[in-house]
């Protein structure tokens, strides 16, 4: 059985950790929300811009055609993962790369991967997938700045027909206690899916319809990689305080039968002394 | 002078959201007004100063970047990378960025360089523009 200086060290251990579980509890908390925030003020401009973009093609008659939209025979594919670059949050990167690997299993042509966030490099640079570009995972207040480097990279390689396809695969934020990892396509463009009511005004274009598209989509998948970046980020924070929260609840547990422990150990001791001192005295007693 | 409403949307956040009498946007292809009842219309913008009247007369400047002007029968919206009223700008901070931009182009070393170092001088002048633009109020 444990001495009791033992548990005592094990208690104050336990409750050390308790403490650091529930600051990054509270911690990812704080940055779920802000990222909550950042995800809701997005949705305007991508929403306009997608009736935007949808007007733009319906306008021109379907007759609008541009490179980012032309489907070619796929003899590569090009994977964008974005994971975090820390862990501690469950199971929020190991679900998104369970997802790729679902993903890149079912391609029959060679893929290459550009990453964000360090655990799906660390996790495909093991498996010795070609990774054609890694980019840090953005920081919290995720300036366009830092996703345009992807969407450039993206759209420069699709554009020169080194890959044919480009997918994203990302955790959508479903709640704060659910997030789902998704593979979607990003190039050659697809009609947004709710593109069921068209805009009847007829619009007017400067320049024309192509030229517009030549600056519509770019922004167009900007704005969806940005949004998969930012939606992700808030499953990150959600997953995290999830976990930690369930850590402090455990160390909680552990502390409580700990301390039970150390009181039945403590009670034991005290009873074996008094055995002591009374069957000494006991002894004595026989002897006189 | 009839009014209309006028937005402009960032990825960030609504940026603005006022009624104006008119406003005169950086298009590509050169400035454009927007006055109430415009036909529906969509157009690119350039890096500039966008200019808006508000019903009471008074005119409010904003720095916008590259992005679009759409107007649609009730509302007229901008989407654009970047928008600044005149008190977010740093004035020192953007004539450093013009002169960083300008000493580029001067020394050309790249197609990208180049390209870049454009926009950006495109940017710095559109928020000196802006600035300037202040004490006429």
């Amino acid at each position: 059985m444990a001495s009791l200086r033992d548990i005592r060290r094990r208690i104050k251990g336990v409750k050390n950790i308790r403490q650091v579980t529930k600051a990054m509890n509270m911690i990812a908390a704080a940055r779920l929300r802000r990222a909550q925030q950042k995800a809701e003020s997005a949705r305007p401009y991508a929403d306009r811009l997608a009736e935007i973009l949808q007007d733009v093609m319906a306008s021109s008659g379907g007759a609008a055609r541009h490179p980012l939209m032309a489907k070619r025979d796929v003899r590569k594919i090009a994977l964008v993962i974005i994971t975090a670059d820390r862990g501690l949050c469950g199971a929020f990167n190991a679900g998104i790369i369970r997802e790729a690997q679902r993903f890149l299993r079912e391609q029959t042509v060679p893929v290459e991967l550009i990453t964000v966030g360090r655990k799906a490099r660390d996790h495909f640079q093991r498996l010795d997938y070609t990774i054609a570009q890694h980019f840090t995972q953005p920081s919290r207040d995720v300036r366009l700045e830092e996703v345009g480097g992807v969407s450039k990279l993206v759209i420069g390689e699709y554009g020169a027909a080194k890959y044919d396809q480009v997918f994203l695969a990302y955790a959508k934020f479903v709640s704060v206690l659910k997030s789902q990892p998704t593979v979607v396509q990003l190039l050659p463009f697809v009609k947004p899916a709710d593109a069921g009511k068209l805009a009847k005004a007829a619009y007017e274009f400067e320049p024309n319809a192509e030229e517009l598209l030549n600056t519509l989509l770019p922004q167009y998948v900007e704005v969806l990689i940005y949004r998969s970046i930012v939606e992700s980020l808030a499953s990150e924070q959600a997953a995290r305080m999830v976990a930690m929260k369930a850590a402090t609840d455990s160390a909680s547990d552990m502390i409580t039968g700990l301390t039970r422990k150390y009181n039945n150990a403590r009670q034991a001791s005290i009873t074996n002394q008094l055995l002591e001192v009374v069957s000494g005295a006991d002894a004595l007693a026989k002897k006189e | 002078m009839s009014s209309f409403v006028f937005e402009i949307l960032t990825l960030q956040k609504a940026f603005l959201r006022e009624e104006v009498s008119f406003v005169i946007a950086p298009g590509q292809e050169g400035q454009f007004e927007i006055l109430a009842n415009h036909a529906p219309y969509v157009f690119a913008l350039k890096p500039g100063p966008l200019r808006l009247r508000l019903p009471d007369g008074k005119d409010r400047y904003v720095a916008v970047g590259t992005g679009f002007l759409c107007v649609q029968k009730d509302r007229t919206t901008v989407l654009t990378r970047s928008a600044e009223q005149p008190h977010e700008i740093d004035k020192a901070r953007a004539e450093r960025a013009k002169q960083r931009a300008e000493e580029r182009l001067a020394n050309k070393t790249g197609v990208i360089d180049v390209a870049r170092a454009q926009a950006a001088l495109a940017r710095a002048l559109a928020r000196l523009k802006v600035v300037e633009y202040r004490p006429v109020e």
